[in-house]
């Protein structure tokens, strides 16, 4: 008698990063939940091999909760850098306040509590699934083809390999349009953008299916000088895998 | 060029939760990572159905590092009870002190500092990958004794750690048995055989473990007459550069 996996939907996959020079460099797998509330609980494992914009090899865990509405809940983010400790921070997002307690190698513990005039839109916890789930804080209602919101970040750099600690970035998006993506898992409608990153970096540019579950299918960034792809999706019924 | 899957050792699984009367009620999925230095991440998974011994529903998101001695540096725990919130909490294990910040249904934000004598030879944030665990810092071979003892932090006093997560102590008290050759869903194992003597809980019957192995203590079975429950390891699969062996 399974009786969970009936009201809990479940989808998994992987992701990998592949290099223009080196070929694949990292890979990423992850597993969500979805309650029957809308609430969705991310399980992320990324590993990112040394590469041509840094030599830092990462390990990173992310378990990351989010509400019906995209907003972020609450998160757990432990990095491994270059094989030893680098971090281990637990955040939780309210409707005043961010806050953040954790054990760092290079800051010790961390307690941080960060006022907000609004629930956060957006999390940036580093999985590239994360990256396209930033969107999830999109306006439909507004025209506007460039929208911006006060994003919180656990790391600013490229990689996420600092920290983790709260950090604010000022994310903006461009939708560009409706584009049919192949990539190793399958062909895909998606929806197409990209974050300009204000020149810091070049565009990143996205891919997601599905309005429902803003299904990560590519990202290319010529920064990284990667191609993210979606290489296996599985959905889930009763503890097994389907499909 | 992958370089990262040679320096770190990886191996997956899972196991079921076979209730006497009900069949598979539970399922458990970990995914273990062991650094060069010896510290091992475990990621796991834990999905009960409703049971004979309570009617409740957890979903339990484990992620938890041990040091090279298999004493506990950090963990997250998150439940989610009748497909609705239960908890998000951390926890980090020192010399002086275990910590717990979280945020429950139960109790809303908590800030814990329990102060210890030394590190916490174990810690049960309650997959049954770490019942086993507890033997890895707990038991001491150099020592004749059949049974031994220590104080363990808990991420929750019941039976299937559906409260909390925060952090309680246990007293464990556990027999070894010797070896045994254990045959279930992923193998035959030669394995080890020990059990909780849970005299803590009255009325509950001793938990019997089976694991095997002397690097990773991996899981093989658990009987439990007191939740009428069976755990039996049904998948097991080494890695090699981020791809699942044999």
């Amino acid at each position: 008698m399974v009786t969970t996996t009936k009201n809990r939907r479940r989808y998994s996959g992987k992701i990998v990063y592949i290099g223009d020079t080196t070929g694949e460099r990292g890979r990423e797998w992850f597993n969500i939940t979805v309650e029957p509330d809308g609430t969705r609980t991310l399980r992320s494992q990324a590993e990112i091999d040394a590469a041509e914009i840094n030599k830092t090899r990462v390990l990173r865990e992310v378990t990351y909760t989010l509400d019906a509405k995209w907003r972020p809940l609450d998160a757990f983010v432990r990095i491994t850098v270059d094989d030893v400790f680098g971090g281990t921070s637990w955040f939780r997002f309210g409707e005043n306040m961010v806050e953040c307690e954790g054990f760092t190698a290079g800051e010790g513990r961390v307690s941080q509590k960060f006022p907000v005039k609004s629930w956060p839109r957006s999390f940036g916890a580093h999985p590239v699934v994360c990256d396209i789930w930033h969107l999830g804080g999109w306006d439909w209602s507004n025209p506007a083809r460039l929208q911006g919101w006060q994003a919180i970040m656990s790391s600013p750099l490229p990689n996420g390999a600092s920290g983790p600690m709260i950090g604010t970035s000022n994310f903006s998006a461009e939708y560009l349009g409706d584009e049919t993506v192949t990539v190793k898992a399958g062909t895909f409608a998606c929806k197409h953008f990209a974050f300009p990153l204000h020149g810091r970096f070049s565009p990143e540019h996205i891919w997601y299916s599905g309005d429902t579950d803003l299904q990560f299918v590519k990202i290319r960034w010529d920064y990284s000088k990667t191609t993210y792809e979606l290489v296996e999706i599985t959905d889930w019924a009763d503890g097994k895998k389907v499909g």
